[in-house]
């Protein structure tokens, strides 16, 4: 048995650090604070991704992200060979290429113990979805962590932070679920049920303040 | 399928259509008589008291709000009010902005456009002849809260030989409407401002809604008074409020502060109606999410649109067909419900997932429609929707969307 805890790891999608764009929690750029709460890492593909944005992943975010990089070592077509052909999944050509290979490096990290679970963080809804949504087979199949949009991310750190306050919250959460988009239903329902749970988590501020103050 | 087609069953044209007509003197009332009862209420408020009202209309897709809206836009089909009347009514249907930068902006522009500058130049014109250059000015400044503000719109009802043309020299009429209409709808250069004697454009969300408040109040009239028959009422009825979702914070909170500006600077004579679309069964608090707590509580009055009954389907398509006869039924011996079978059209409803007039509509034209398939070779009044028609039809051809 390894004598150290490996560390929590995120692995966020271009998407997500799109959605998070121009959200600023006390202070500081959101996306930022992902490196603040976890051990980033992205498969080799999403620096990629980034750097078509160029206006949306200036300076400090783009050098992060390139450090984040990880090359896997085995590569994506064995592993999604090994563990999705099974399940009966199956990709055309570079489809969904940024998400397949954080699917990679996720697997490769829990099984090798350079991560115990690791935080997959994507607002692609259609690879999420309860039915054929690829990753939400992966991650029902093969126990490697948590599938959190930028939504969780934000509801997270509205925990954790007593410095990111509630009108500050609210507002970041509005924001990045209008970038998710969707039908308009589950744009109405995800902005009622994730104000609801910053609703329930200000509540507990109040009532207990000192839990914060460390 | 033709107006011909329709014809072979009694009908001008489809009365089935799944949105409702764009020109509201093309807009039918069916059935439903609570509802418009219901709404012609606050209606009858509207035309018979000083108070403003704030309305959400609440209900689900496809449930008749925007019907709503496209036909009480036309007058003639407002109830009349009770006891003294205001002068006028001038209803303002507007859509919520869609994803676009500058939401408060397009909500401005699109009022603007709605009145039309000459139209409201002419209000502006009466409203001042009737308290006077000096009282509408005091007016204007208390409503908007800007001295600029008040003197701009105060410009909009001056002309070359009245006492603000000593404001600015412009060749003629034409040119000054034009200099005041890109200031009012887009902003003028710096060397424009110089000329109409103006210091800025109206550039802060927080500006637009000042100046519409004024220009709404000069709608509505001057007089400091809350006497009914010295003033109009203006109707700003606001459609798919529930489009809110997709507004980032930054689009959404000059929006909503705006709206809220609106109804505190007109205290009287001002009706918004909102509506607001749910797809689930909603509580308040959770539109008060969606529309935030500061508009939510400034509501007055709800009217809610909700799924009709059996029967109340019924009515609704026995009077649509009525709008829609070219030859009553009765005449050719048919029943009113021509061209459907009753049982054939209570089959039709009752399983429906949401009895909703669009719902129904969908059902209605793809039945009569697999009828006329049917019986093509069959004359005028001889062609029938039923039970085995519609029982043979699979659910996903009677729900088919169309045209």
């Amino acid at each position: 048995m390894p004598r150290n805890r490996s560390l929590l790891v995120c692995v966020p999608d271009t998407n997500s650090l799109i959605h998070l764009r121009e959200v600023e929690i006390a202070g500081r750029d959101a996306r930022l604070w992902l490196w603040d709460e976890f051990e980033v890492r992205v498969g080799p593909t999403i620096p990629q991704e980034a750097a078509r944005h160029p206006d949306l992943m200036r300076g400090q975010l783009r050098r992060k992200l390139e450090r984040s990089a990880v090359s896997p070592a085995f590569d994506l077509g064995q592993i999604e060979q090994s563990f999705l052909t099974s399940l009966g999944i199956s990709f055309e050509g570079e489809n969904d290429l940024g998400e397949r290979d954080n699917c990679s490096v996720t697997l490769q990290m829990v099984i090798q113990n350079s991560a115990r679970q690791v935080i997959f963080l994507t607002d692609e809804l259609r690879i999420v979805r309860d039915r054929g949504g690829f990753v939400k087979q992966l991650f029902d199949t093969y126990p490697i962590g948590l599938l959190w949009n930028s939504l969780d991310f934000l509801v997270y750190l509205y925990l954790r932070q007593w410095r990111f306050s509630y009108s500050e919250a609210e507002s970041a959460v509005r924001t990045v679920n209008a970038r998710i988009g969707g039908q308009q239903d589950q744009v109405a329902n995800r902005l009622v049920t994730y104000t609801q749970h910053l609703q329930s988590i200000d509540s507990a501020r109040r009532q207990l303040p000192t839990l914060w103050h460390r | 399928m033709s107006a011909l087609d329709w014809h072979l069953l009694l009908l001008r044209d489809n009365p089935f259509s799944i949105s409702p007509p764009e020109e509201a003197e093309d807009v039918v009332w069916a059935g439903l008589p609570e509802l418009k009862t219901q709404i012609e209420q606050k209606l009858i408020e509207a035309r018979s008291s000083a108070t403003t009202q704030v309305i959400l209309n609440r209900g689900p897709l496809g449930g008749g709000k925007t019907h709503a809206l496209r036909f009480y836009s036309l007058l003639d089909n407002w109830p009349p009010g009770s006891g003294q009347n205001v002068r006028d009514v001038v209803v303002i249907p507007v859509l919520t902005p869609k994803e676009t930068g500058k939401a408060d902006k397009d909500f401005y522009i699109d009022v603007l456009e709605r009145l039309g500058m000459a139209h409201i130049r002419q209000t502006v014109v009466s409203a001042l002849q009737e308290v006077g250059p000096e009282a509408a000015l005091a007016a204007l400044r208390r409503i908007t809260g800007s001295e600029s503000l008040a003197q701009a719109i105060q410009m909009l009802g001056g002309d070359d030989g009245s006492a603000q043309g000593h404001l600015f020299k412009v060749g003629s009429r034409t040119e000054r409407n034009l200099l005041l209409d890109a200031y009012f709808l887009d902003g003028c250069t710096k060397a424009e401002l110089r000329k109409l004697g103006l210091a800025r454009n109206i550039d802060k969300a927080q500006d637009r809604f000042r100046v519409l408040a004024g220009l709404l109040h000069c709608f509505i009239g001057l007089a400091p008074d809350r006497q009914v028959t010295t003033h109009s009422r203006v109707c700003l009825w606001l459609d798919e409020l529930e489009d809110l979702v997709y507004f980032t914070a930054a689009q959404y909170r000059p929006f909503t502060q705006g709206l809220r500006d609106l109804i505190d600077r007109l205290p009287g004579f001002f009706t918004l109606l909102l509506n607001f679309t749910l797809t689930t069964p909603q509580e308040l608090d959770e539109i008060e999410i969606i529309m935030g707590k500061p508009l939510v509580d400034r509501l007055t009055d709800y009217v809610i649109f909700s799924e009709m009954t059996l029967e109340q389907a019924l009515q609704y398509v026995r009077e649509l067909l009525a709008h829609w006869r070219t030859t009553t039924p009765a005449a050719l011996d048919l029943p009113p419900l021509y061209p459907f079978k009753e049982d054939a059209l209570r089959y039709l409803i009752e399983n429906l997932d949401k009895r909703t007039p669009r719902s129904v509509n969908k059902r209605c034209y793809n039945a009569a429609m697999a009828a006329l398939r049917r019986g093509v070779t069959e004359g005028p009044g001889e062609i029938w929707v039923d039970l085995d028609l519609v029982k043979f039809m699979a659910r996903s051809e009677l729900d088919q969307e169309f045209d």
